[in-house]
């Protein structure tokens, strides 16, 4: 059982929380939800619609494939319409007066879709007061008007006598469904997060509206800031204060705070900037998904210095590695970068997050027997020196953004720079060795066709490789590259494609450059709009010919 | 007890920065002498420009970060562990033309920080320009036929985006910038320090205040009305105010934000049980 349901209309009609409520009841009921919201840049109107997945087995990624349609309008059911399955159920506002219920029911128009889950519960033979207490529990004062209107749903169902089922309850146990962005405020807090700073920026501002909402029971702050810049400055003020920190923002958000993130470098202080890929290049297409700041990440910020850039795949990684971003950053006093995308940031889906796991941060701490009086910027053997945060009794800790000597004060004398400059080397060597250990990348299936991609399009990618002789390798961190783990796994593929969302095709360059082997198709998608797990499916069965 | 570090200073000899250099330095080894503060906990903060190398000849903790950025870096100092003293020293570029923003929104957070500018209205380590502080006509570098711009009174600014501590010293008058150092010290909340900084090589203007300055305190002057403070900060000409314009005690932006966490000392990692079982 896997089936796909839509629900459009305007704006202000209720759409993604609607569909929030709708995915609870079926988490509840034991099966696997996805949510994806497809939505503009405006306040009123527009055509937004959000599908929500329900499915018995695991599932990755949102279908673009309906089996039920509700359009509260009838521009969002003609733009979508072709999307519909075969034998899809539909619900338009030709066929349903909901304006005219909402007004007699003198509800409100974001209420709509409680009509919608009426009607479905009607048709999937799922127990209303199963439904009931669901709506009571998620919507709290808002819950009788909402089980007022989710009443004329079921009963407008029955009347018509619309074909219906009996949906069993699910084995699963239900699970915590979770935006992107959530699991990502919950990774940085469980590795030890207390400093969160951001300027309004879709689609990375929900983790700001999350843990703000959330801050005293978290036990951090979480602040916005006149712009991005002033963000990373107050968060790399805490950061150099002992405190870990971070910045989310989107594309052109991290444009500014290039400077910044080179500063970090500079003074080697640790810093997690994510940032929620968005299309660009400029204002782009605010609220739709893109892989295209790749290049940024890796490149961003005058100068050279050791960073590391890793992207979640799934809302589970993007949990894990937010945490680890933060061991990381804390340990080798550089910036991290985690590069999330809309498709993961602002879609949901019922996880299995390890929540209780620790991160514990490794800091390597000054001891004053051992080294001595306190240099910032002492030389050792791994190029990382001890830290030691303002306030350390007997310490004085000068952190300069100019070439500086070990013990922080400027200096541009030539042996200066190469001193530090061989030093930041060496950092990034070590951080390179550490990361050889770990082998950043996920591998599935076999095969001698490989796809290799980053980022979101795992879920299409895993759904569609279904069935077939081809191994998917995921790189999940970008910087360092893992090319002795991709190299051993290519060894014996005879074709390798590549998927990305974006133009540039900016992740099979780097693959390219990395690996020294030719990518034999490029897959490219550079609409805004997720990979579908069919369409990457066709593509993929076309080259197994 | 000396805070000076084995560093050469490399300034221009008699430039202004001296004076305000040397002028804080025996405020905070009075004040540490006296263990009214703990040296640890002074953290010193500076962008770029020639006054920014002064993190250089204090042995305390600093943090000489880039052009413009001095603000929010004290913020997130002091969020981070309320203990420690943040002190910024900005240029009036950093101040008012790279980081004119921030500059503005720290001082209506009321940032429980202090800032101190180095105001020579020229850019001194870039060699010459004209500044937001320039005065109108100025020939500078990239003015050669005249500042075209009015210029910012930072007083007034700082007065209009309510800091809560706003004064002015001369870099000439070390004793009366020390009082003045030392009233900044005391201040609970957002303080701002205008200090006029003579740039012997690109805008030297010891003569020109030495003749116009004045000190409010040697008036009947009370920097206790913010209508009167402004109208104050208006005078500029014949006659150069200097001293405490306005004072005032309100709640700082870390006790709102923080709500007495100190995200320092609580090291615990939350269980995140009760929080995800929300989203189930
Ligand atoms: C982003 C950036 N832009 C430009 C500069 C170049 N720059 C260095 S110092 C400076 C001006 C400094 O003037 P001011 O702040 O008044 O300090 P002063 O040198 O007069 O003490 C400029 C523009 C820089 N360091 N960073
Ligand atoms: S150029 Fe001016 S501001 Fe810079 S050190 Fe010399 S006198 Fe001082
Ligand atoms: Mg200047």
């Amino acid at each position: 059982m896997d089936f796909s349901i839509f629900i459009g209309g305007q704006a202000g009609e209720g759409i993604k929380r609607g569909s929030m409520l709708i995915g609870k009841v079926f988490n509840r009921y034991g099966y696997h939800v996805f949510i994806m919201n497809d939505y503009g840049s405006i306040i009123r109107g527009g055509t937004d619609y959000s599908e929500i997945r329900v499915s018995t087995k695991e599932i990755h990624t949102s279908f673009n494939r309906f089996d039920y349609m509700f359009a509260f309008h009838m521009d969002v059911f003609e733009k979508y319409k072709d999307k519909a399955k075969e034998n899809c159920f539909t619900l338009t506002l030709n066929d349903f007066p909901y304006d005219e219920v909402i007004k007699k029911a003198d509800a409100e128009p974001f209420m709509k879709p409680s009509i919608v889950l009426g009607v479905l519960t009607f048709m999937l033979g799922i127990p209303q007061n199963f439904v009931e207490d669901v709506i009571e529990d998620d919507l709290g004062k808002n819950a009788p008007k909402n089980i007022e209107l989710f009443r004329i749903g079921f009963e407008y169902a029955r009347e018509k006598n619309f074909n219906n089922i009996h949906l069993i309850k699910g084995e699963k146990t239900p699970k915590p469904l979770l935006y992107g962005n959530d699991a990502i405020g919950l990774g940085a807090v469980r590795s030890g997060m207390k400093v969160y700073a951001a300027y309004p920026i879709t689609p990375s501002s929900t983790l700001l509206e999350f843990l703000a909402k959330n801050a005293d029971r978290l036990g951090i702050i979480a602040l916005q800031l006149e712009d991005e810049i002033a963000a990373i400055n107050l968060a790399l003020g805490s950061a150099y204060a002992g405190v870990p920190s971070m910045v989310g923002t989107s594309g052109a958000g991290l444009d500014l705070m290039g400077e910044t993130i080179s500063l970090a470098g500079a003074v080697e202080l640790p810093i997690v900037i994510l940032d929620v890929q968005r299309v660009g290049p400029s204002t782009g297409a605010p609220t739709y998904t893109e892989q295209s700041d790749l290049n940024l990440a890796l490149n961003i910020g005058h100068g050279e210095f050791p960073r590391i850039v890793l992207a979640p795949g799934d809302i589970e990684e993007a949990f894990e590695l937010t945490a680890k971003a933060f061991q990381f950053a804390l340990w080798y006093q550089t910036p991290v970068i985690v590069l999330s995308d809309k498709h993961i940031s602002e879609s949901a889906r019922t996880t299995d997050i390890p929540f209780s796991n620790n991160y514990p941060l490794m800091i390597k701490t000054y001891d004053k027997d051992f080294d001595g009086p306190y240099h910032r910027y002492k030389i050792t053997i791994d190029g990382i020196s001890p830290f030691a945060p303002p306030g350390t009794p007997d310490v004085i800790v000068h952190v300069n953004s100019t070439e500086h000597t070990e013990e922080g004060y400027s200096s541009s004398l030539p042996e200066t720079l190469v001193k530090m400059k061989e030093k930041r080397l060496l950092k990034m060597k070590t951080i390179e060795e550490d990361f050889k250990l770990m082998k950043f990348i996920n591998v599935f299936n076999e095969g001698d066709v490989a796809v290799v991609s980053f980022g979101s399009p795992k879920g299409a990618i895993l759904e569609a490789i279904e069935g077939f002789p081809i191994k998917f390798i995921q790189v999940v961190s970008l910087e360092p590259f893992p090319k002795e783990a991709v190299l051993e796994e290519i060894a014996h593929v005879k074709k390798i494609i590549s998927v990305e969302q974006n133009s540039f095709g900016q992740f099979a360059d780097l693959f390219e450059r990395k690996i020294g082997r030719n990518i034999d198709k490029r897959v490219l998608k550079y609409d805004g709009r997720p990979f579908s797990p069919w369409e990457l499916r066709s593509i993929f069965e076309e080259v197994l010919k | 007890m000396n805070l000076a570090t084995d560093r050469k200073i490399q300034w221009c000899p008699g430039c202004g920065n001296f004076g305000i250099y040397n002028a804080l330095k025996s405020v905070l080894e009075k004040e540490i002498e006296e263990g009214s503060i703990k040296k640890e906990n002074i953290v010193l903060v500076s962008g770029i420009g020639c006054y920014g190398y002064i993190t250089n000849y204090y042995h305390l903790n600093s943090f000489h970060t880039i052009h413009g950025r001095v603000p929010p870096l004290l913020t997130g100092i002091k969020l981070a562990n309320p203990s420690l003293i943040p002190i910024g020293f900005v240029g009036d570029g950093d101040a008012f033309a790279e980081g004119m923003s921030h500059t503005i929104h720290i001082a209506r957070r009321n940032s429980n920080t202090k800032l101190i500018l180095h105001n020579n209205s020229v850019y001194g380590l870039t060699t010459g320009q004209f500044t937001p502080t320039s005065p109108k006509g100025f020939k500078s570098r990239s003015t050669p036929y005249g500042n075209p711009e009015n210029p910012i009174n930072p007083i007034t600014l700082m007065l209009v985006s309510q800091a809560t501590f706003v004064a002015r010293g001369f870099s000439g008058d070390i004793k009366h910038l020390q009082y003045i150092f030392e009233e900044m010290m005391k201040h609970k909340g957002f303080a701002f320090v205008e200090v006029l900084q003579p740039c012997v090589t690109f805008n030297n203007t010891y003569q020109y205040y030495k003749e116009r300055v004045y000190k409010l305190e040697d008036t009947d002057y009370k920097p206790n009305d913010f209508n009167v403070a402004l109208q104050k900060s208006l005078e500029w000409g014949e006659k150069i105010p200097t001293g405490i314009f306005f004072k005032n005690e309100l709640p700082t932006y870390e006790d709102l934000v923080l709500k007495e966490k100190n995200l320092f000392y609580e090291r615990n990692i939350p269980d995140l049980k009760d929080i995800v079982n929300e989203f189930v």
